[in-house]
């Protein structure tokens, strides 16, 4: 094997997989081209691409979503049976973790540490200390919805009257800013598309109650005219149909096993 | 959350079984959906909600190996002097092959293979799920399809 041969296979998956620039794709070709051994190489590793990608999609077992639940329930007791302060501690670690605006470790512990500090302070010493933690609502609340004119968004089967948050945001994802609007946008989609298919056993009163406050919340998406302040109206966009998939799901679910 | 799991069992599933093997799979992909499911209140939505799905997916099987401490958890040096697979013989089809040599693999080779060769993802996203840079993903690529060839030999001919 020469020197060639070397460079060659380090640079083979790539080739394979097209992410090489076309002057390089023309070295690694020449090369194939002469030498039988990183030829066959090359071809041992596109049979082994192609038979990974011809792999059979494997189903789960029928048995997987009641031990899911099981499992979930299970979980659930063990949690609602925890201290509220290790709950609100758990609360704010997950919160500095998944931030992601402090870089460095030190200063991420350090603030997570203060911030403790003064959630638990705060908890002890406030009237309702024994409340626990926040739950998700049994009734949703209602704000008078401010719906924009002549915008058509399908919600669960219906369609409500609002402005399309996506379709401005979507087209130029050139700065960090607006590639995660479009992530917070497909993630609001996709959760409402979820809603769409349970919501039918819902009440009609929790329907119409979940239609105005989604067109309501979507309308300050659409007010909203810098990428920060969208960001932070999708994510409560985000977050009230997380919860209503929540309260669908303890609607539904069974007891502990 | 029942439509969730419905939309995603396959692919959750799949990747267990092919990370930690046939008996584990439908356990890990149990304890998967669980995690889903009780961090989707806090899920940010930062990320894809498929992204974020896999990712917990990957970690779920990647701690479950650990936890579990397979025999096969071990480094590049000793894949590469291990025998042939027992059952990689003229009388198998070459995907039992292929799932019996990923078997071999290390975990962290067998969850890159699983989301890019496999699944299909693209490197950005493997990266986002692996919580990795990009040029690791393609490293890590590399070297597990190496490895691979090596596993099956003459298979591949």
């Amino acid at each position: 094997m020469t020197h060639g041969c070397d460079k060659l296979r380090g640079k083979l998956t790539a080739y394979l997989d097209g992410d090489l620039d076309p002057d390089a794709g023309t070295v690694v070709r020449g090369h194939l081209r002469t030498c039988d051994a990183c030829r066959e190489v090359a071809a041992a590793e596109a049979k082994l691409r192609d038979e990974l990608r011809a792999l059979p999609v494997l189903d789960p077992p029928p048995s997987m979503w009641e031990g899911v639940q099981a499992r979930l329930a299970a979980a659930e007791v063990v949690e609602s049976k925890r201290p509220g302060w290790r709950r609100t501690l758990d609360q704010v670690v997950r919160w500095t973790r998944g931030s992601g605006v402090f870089a460095p470790r030190m200063l991420v512990g350090g603030v997570a540490v203060a911030t403790v500090a003064l959630v638990v302070m705060w908890r002890m010493n406030r009237p309702d200390a024994d409340a626990g933690a926040p739950t998700t609502p049994d009734v949703i609340a209602v704000p008078s919805p401010v719906l924009a004119p002549s915008q058509e968004t399908k919600l669960g089967g219906q369609t409500v009257e609002s402005a399309p948050f996506g379709t401005d945001v979507t087209a130029d994802l050139a700065g960090e800013g607006q590639r995660i609007v479009a992530s917070y946008v497909g993630t609001a989609e996709e959760l409402m598309t979820m809603i769409g298919e349970v919501r039918e056993q819902w009440s009609a009163g929790d329907q119409a109650t979940y239609d105005r406050e989604v067109a309501a919340l979507q309308v300050k998406v659409n007010a909203a005219t810098d990428d920060r302040t969208k960001q932070r109206e999708l994510r409560a966009l985000i977050r009230y149909v997380q919860r209503a998939l929540v309260r669908d799901d303890v609607a539904l679910a069974g007891g502990a096993p | 959350m029942e439509v969730l799991y419905h939309q995603y069992k396959r692919r959750v599933f799949g990747m267990a079984h092919r990370i930690v093997g046939t008996t584990d799979a439908e356990e890990v992909a149990q304890e998967a959906f669980v995690r889903v499911f009780r961090g989707l209140a806090n899920f940010r939505g930062d990320s894809q909600l498929s992204t974020w799905i896999y990712r917990l997916t990957v970690n779920a099987a990647l701690s479950y190996l650990a936890k579990r401490g397979r025999r096969q958890e071990v480094g590049d040096e000793s894949i590469a002097e291990m025998p042939a697979p027992p059952t990689a013989e003229r009388d198998l089809a070459l995907a039992a092959r292929i799932e019996d040599a990923m078997g071999r693999l290390p975990a962290g080779y067998r969850a890159i293979l699983v989301l890019h060769d496999i699944e299909g993802l693209s490197h950005e996203e493997c990266a986002a799920i692996l919580e990795c840079r990009i040029g690791t993903c393609k490293s890590q690529l590399h070297k597990a399809r190496a490895k691979m060839r090596e596993l099956l030999g003459a298979s591949l001919k």
